[in-house]
């Protein structure tokens, strides 16, 4: 029995594991990085710390643009993130059994399983790999 | 000195007498012889009778053959002498004749001459008269001519004066069919007037009702305008009810997030957060339910205004129409009573024409009687006149037959020769 946030990218059903969430913030402001990477959209501040905001639709290939004022902020030790996305959904329940895995395509490497709730399939993003990415990027931006 | 031819006779008898006594005795004084004194005083008494006879026999016949020449001299008619005899010794019977032969010429030359003189001047004057009378006649053919002009002047007059009247009395029906034209207008007039009264009086009571229908109209617009203030307030507490249900919904996912996190501990937490998630999902619903029913609300009213504003402005527009018509039937109204008025006018005035009409008709009558009794008039005197032209010519006839009677009288008077004295002496 697990738990998932689902969330929209673009034009795609995404979700993360309750458990990999530390909390789910709203309205808060964000406030622009000069120098920051593209995909960064800026910083806010998160019960008195500094996180960068990654504008995840973008990482997925998606078109730029406004994006939803609730933001995913990921447990600490998988992610020191927050994640803005296009929308998020209500909580849904799910059996292990119902996980499958993705077949992976370059623009979601960090996308490994699938889960399959009766025909609706939510991509289940893989906080470590997107850490890695993301600190590709970052690395990228800092070089 | 006279010696009547008696006394004449016994002298010269006396004188044969006594010359033969005388020679009786004076013979044989002369030595004559006896026998031859007889015979020689016979012879001498003879001679001296023969010689006496002879003498008073020429005498007198010579004096009867003057008187008988004068008497055949006066029987041709010639006056110009007088009998002259011969002067003799002693005048006798045959001078007293033949001086009354020559008062009795004198008095039929005086007769002759002044007869002559006369018939002349009769003459001279009856052809002066017939000369005048054919003058007459002329001027009297003249004024026949002008009578007849006149005349025909007069009638045409008369003609004309007939067509005048003619003519005014069309005149006057015309009049009187204007006057009829006139009341009619003026009948129409009144009731257009009435009419167009009625009109501007039913055009402002629509504008009365107009003014009600607008004053209705913007209170419903105030009503509206506050109606949509408070649906306005009720967006605002629906906003914030909403946010409210957002946070909470916001909060209740944390929550479960929470529960999720402590594992089999936060089981019962969890379901709590899921109950409150879906209260407050269910909250959030009705309030976009309230937000989606204001803002079709809005709309509406939004739609109401736009329809109010439209009907305003229709409104207006008609008010606008209900003025423009009632300033139309304002003007209907004066012109009707202008005309109204002119047509009165137009309708005494025409009256007052009637009566000049009649007035004209009856003048004109007056003259074409009196065209009428000219035209009778001049007939009379064209034919006065002629029948003076007549009398002229008449006139002229017997003065020339005068002038024939004067000239036979000349022709008759002319055998008796006055000579040059008779024929100029009278005067």
């Amino acid at each position: 029995m697990i738990q998932v946030l689902p969330f929209v990218l673009g034009g795609g059903l995404y979700g993360l594991e309750l458990t990999q969430i530390q909390e789910v913030v709203d309205a808060a402001p964000v406030y622009y990085l000069p120098g920051a990477p593209e995909g960064i959209m800026g910083a806010l501040n998160f019960h008195g710390r500094i996180l960068p905001v990654l504008d995840l639709p973008l990482q997925f290939g998606f078109a730029k643009g406004p994006r939803s004022a609730r933001m995913i902020v990921p447990t600490d030790r998988n992610c020191p993130l927050v994640l803005a996305v296009d929308s998020v959904r209500s909580v849904l329940s799910a059996d292990a059994q119902q996980i499958k895995p993705c077949l992976n395509v370059a623009a979601e490497e960090t996308v490994q399983q699938v889960l399959d709730l009766d025909g609706q399939r939510i991509r289940l993003v893989d906080l470590t790999l997107l850490r890695k990415r993301v600190g590709r990027l970052c690395e990228l931006s800092g070089g | 000195m006279r010696i009547e031819i008696s006394h004449k006779f016994i002298v010269g008898f006396i004188v044969v007498v006594g010359s033969i006594v005388l020679l009786n005795g004076l013979v044989p004084r002369l030595g004559i012889p006896e026998h031859l004194q007889q015979l020689v005083a016979t012879l001498g008494a003879l001679l001296v009778g023969l010689v006496f006879g002879w003498l008073f026999s020429k005498a007198f016949t010579s004096n009867i053959g003057v008187l008988t020449t004068g008497a055949e001299r006066l029987s041709t008619g010639d006056l110009s002498r007088k009998i002259r005899l011969r002067k003799g010794i002693a005048s006798d019977e045959t001078e007293d004749l033949a001086n009354s032969l020559n008062l009795v010429v004198d008095s039929l030359r005086n007769l002759v001459g002044q007869i002559r003189t006369s018939s002349l001047r009769v003459n001279e004057s009856s052809l002066g008269l017939s000369a005048t009378a054919e003058e007459m006649t002329t001027s009297s053919h003249q004024v026949a001519g002008t009578i007849e002009q006149i005349s025909k002047g007069a009638e045409s007059q008369a003609s004309m004066v007939e067509t005048v009247l003619r003519v005014v009395k069309d005149m006057a029906m015309s009049i009187e069919l204007v006057a009829a034209s006139a009341k009619t207008l003026t009948a129409s007039a009144a009731e257009t007037t009435d009419t167009a009264r009625q009109g501007e009086q039913m055009a402002s009571t629509a504008v009365e009702n107009m003014k009600q229908v607008l004053a209705q109209v913007d209170e419903n617009g105030t009503q509206i305008v506050a109606f949509s203030e408070h649906v306005q307030q009720i967006g605002t507490i629906v906003d914030v009810i909403t946010h409210i249900a957002q946070k909470t919904n916001l909060l209740a996912l944390n929550a479960t997030i929470e529960a999720a996190r402590a594992g089999e501990y936060g089981h019962g937490f969890a379901i709590v957060a899921d109950e409150i998630s879906k209260l407050a999902e269910s909250a959030g619903e009705s309030a976009s339910e309230i937000t989606r029913l204001i803002e079709t609300t809005k709309q509406e009213s939004i739609q109401v205004q736009e329809s109010m504003s439209r009907s305003r402005t229709v409104i207006d527009a008609g008010r606008e129409s209900i003025n423009t018509v009632s300033d139309a039937f304002h003007a209907i109204t004066d012109r009707a009573e202008n005309s109204q008025t002119k047509a009165i006018s137009i309708n005494e005035l025409a009256e007052s024409q009637i009566g000049s009409a009649q007035d004209i008709v009856e003048a004109i009558e007056e003259i074409s009687r009196v065209a009428e009794e000219n035209a009778v008039s001049t007939e009379e005197v064209a034919a006065a006149t002629e029948e003076q032209s007549m009398s002229m010519e008449r006139m002229s006839a017997s003065s020339l037959k005068l002038a024939q009677l004067a000239d036979e009288l000349l022709v008759s008077v002319s055998r008796f020769q006055l000579g040059a004295e008779g024929a100029t002496e009278p005067s």
